[in-house]
Parts: C-alpha cells; structure tokens; sequence
C-alpha cells in the first residue's frame, strides 16, 4: 500500500510494482546411470560387460585364495606384517587386473595436460606394469590413467561390486 | 557341434580322462586352533576354511572342465583368432599371471563357452553324466508293495558314511569312474574293453542306471526278508 498526492488530497491506492523479475536458468547436466565418481573425485562410466564373467570368476576366486591361504594350504592368520604384505600386494594386481579390461572409461576425458605420463613413467616401482601398456594405443593410454590416477584402493569394494553385477 | 555360430568337432572321452588334473593352487586345510587344554585341534568350523574349500571345488571344476575342452574339442577353425577383437582379449587374458591358458584353449573358455547352457551341452555329448544315467534309472518302473523302489522306504538301510566326492561341471555330475568299474567288472567287461571300445555313452550309461535299479531292488528284498525275520522273532517271542 502506497500514498499518492492526487490534487492536494491524498488518498491510498494501491501500487503495483511491477517487478520484472530475471529468471536465472541453471542447466542441469544430465548425467548417465552409469556414471561412478571415485573416491578421488573422477567421474568414470562404468562399461558393463567389458571384462568376460568366466575371467571375473577366475580372478577373483584366485586373488581370494592367493590373499587367504599359507603354502601348506591352511588360512593364513592374517596378523603377521609379511601376511599383510602379501595380502594387500595381492589385492592391487586384483585391481589392476581388473581395470585393465578397461570396465571404466573416464567421463571428462584425459587431462589436457600430459604430465601425468612423464610422472608415471618415471616411476621406477610401476615399470612392471607399465611395460605393458602400449602409449601409441589411445585405449590403453585412458587405462593406465584410470589404474594409476583415477581408482584407488579405497573403491576396491565398488569395484568388485561393479565386475559381480 | 555348433556353439554361438563356432562349428566345433568334437570326440567323445572316458570320465577317468578327467579325473587326474593338476591344481596350481594348494587345497584347503583346516586351520589349527589351540584348546584351553593346550591339545591343537584342526578347526573346520572355520569360515575363511570354509569358504575356501567352496571356491577350490568352483576352480576344480573349471580346471576339469578345461580338460574337457582340450580333450574332446578336436579341432575348430583357427582363423578365429585372427579377429582383432579376440587379438586384444587374447593380449591382456597373456598378461594376466593369473589367467594361464594356451590361446586355442583360451578361446574356447572365454569367448565360446562363456554360458553354463553351452558348457553344460558339452559336457553332456562327450562324457557320461548322472544326468544320462537318471534317464535310464528312471526308465525302468519296479515297485515294492505299490510304491516306486526309489521312493519307497529302506528300514534297515546303513549308512556307512563312505562316499566319493563328486565332480560338478555347470550343473552336472560327472559319472564317478569307480562306478564305471564296479559295471564293468561285474559284467564281466574288461577294464580296458570299456575305455577303449566303441561303446556309446548311452550303453554306458544304461548299464550303470540297471546295475543301480538291481542294487536298490536287491536292498528292498533283504529289507523285507529282515523285517519278515523280526517279525517272526517277536511272534515266538510272546
């Protein structure tokens, strides 16, 4: 309500304001169901069917055993360091086992910036594993992101619950 | 044969072919667990025990079914391989310390035989399964007092406990070769004649399901002449 001098004599009216309001439109990105954010924060798509089941079945049935069985076959007590040791070395070549079907692929793309090679070529523990990736396969290049940069231990579990689906 | 569009020749084997294969992970054993008396017991309650010993009879299974695939595929075309789409299964299945197969064999278990239906229809064409000996068991109809012999009750049955492990592929039994033998030698076939000779696997099989209906008839007659016997007993008895 608002007060208008109309002729000296006031009286009430009512003022409409006309407010000319800006709709601000946020597009919202439409993500796919198969989208999976890593606990370090990559977006991954998560391709179904990349990895055969029968190898699934035989790679993990192996790592388990390999994780939780002595050489005289009896389960290991799983408190000694070296049992530890064993265990989580085992755990990683799952992983890399796995990813290196190539069951992610990255959402956003590789980074532009390419050090990330030169860092990883570097490094003197991962030479095993990088021998076979070959550079000059685009395919192979977004795998060994995703081994090295993009999935860590901590999403093992998501992991396996991806390849068991 | 023909397998998701892979003609495939096959052969036909003797179960106890399958039998000897070679694990390249040791079997479980029970863990030693320490009793308040000091004695050391071995401990099958154990769960990591346990489910270690499931997952050994799965990658048996796989390593006899393996076996079979080498066995009895005799030969398949090998411009397969050649696809470039297996090329690259086949470089990282060779990279994979885990996954130790030769090509020709990796071939057939992870891009043929992916589903158990396929590995399953296999098995069943080139080894004797308890699944054909059941058609022929089955076949026969003999009752006692009315009731089918395979269902009607045994009273003086003993169970012994003694029993072979069997050896499952997919979803199925593998005839046990000791089964085979004891056919064999009590009808008077040679060992070596029921291996080697041209025997179908439905005359195996047939053999085997009589020589269990006779068993089971026989155990039905000695149960109702023992209990004909007590009856007789409690009668002069009273």
């Amino acid at each position: 309500m608002a007060v208008k001098k109309v002729d000296n004599v006031e009286e009430e009216v009512e003022v409409t304001t006309k407010a000319t309001k800006e709709v601000e439109v946020t597009k919202v990105e439409e993500l796919p169901d198969n989208l999976f954010v890593s606990k370090n924060g990559t977006r991954l798509l998560f391709n179904k069917g990349a990895v055969p089941p029968n190898i699934v079945q035989e790679i993990t049935t192996k790592a388990f055993m390999e994780a939780n069985l002595g050489q005289d076959g009896r389960p290991n007590s799983g408190t000694s360091t070296n049992e530890q040791i064993v265990t989580a070395h085992v755990f990683l070549t799952f992983m890399k086992d796995i990813l290196r079907w190539g069951i992610f692929s990255l959402y956003d793309g590789l980074p532009t910036n390419q050090r990330w090679i030169k860092n990883l070529r570097g490094t003197e523990s991962f030479e095993s594993s990088l021998k076979l990736i070959d550079w000059n396969d685009p395919l192979d290049v977004e795998v060994a992101y995703i081994m090295f940069f993009a999935v860590t231990v901590d999403d093992l579990d998501k992991v396996i619950e991806f390849v068991n689906d | 044969m023909i397998i998701k569009n892979y003609e495939l020749e096959t052969r036909i084997i003797s179960n106890i072919d399958i039998y000897n294969v070679e694990m390249d992970i040791p079997e479980p054993k029970a863990p030693f667990f320490e009793l308040d008396d000091g004695r050391v017991i071995e401990n099958y309650h154990d769960p990591v025990y346990n489910h270690c010993v499931m997952l050994y009879s799965q990658l048996k299974s796989s390593v006899i079914f393996e076996r079979i695939l080498e066995t009895t595929i005799s030969s398949y075309d090998m411009s397969y391989l050649d696809r470039n789409e297996w090329k690259r299964k086949w470089k990282l299945i060779k990279e994979n310390h885990r996954l130790n197969h030769n090509e020709k064999t990796a071939f057939l278990l992870y891009e043929i035989f992916t589903d158990d239906t396929d590995k399953e229809k296999l098995v069943d064409s080139v080894i004797l399964t308890e699944n054909r000996v059941q058609k022929f068991f089955n076949s026969v109809s003999v009752v006692r007092q009315g009731v089918d012999v395979r269902e009607a009750h045994v009273k003086n049955a003993i169970n012994t406990g003694v029993e072979s492990i069997p050896v499952i592929v997919g979803r199925l039994q593998i005839v046990s070769p000791l089964d085979e033998y004891k056919v064999a030698s009590e009808s008077g076939i040679s060992w070596n004649h029921w291996l080697k000779d041209d025997m179908t696997l439905d005359d195996k099989a047939s053999a085997i399901a009589l020589y269990r209906l006779d068993k089971l008839v026989h155990l039905h007659q000695e149960d109702a002449a023992q209990i004909e016997s007590e009856r007789k007993q409690k009668k002069s008895g009273a």
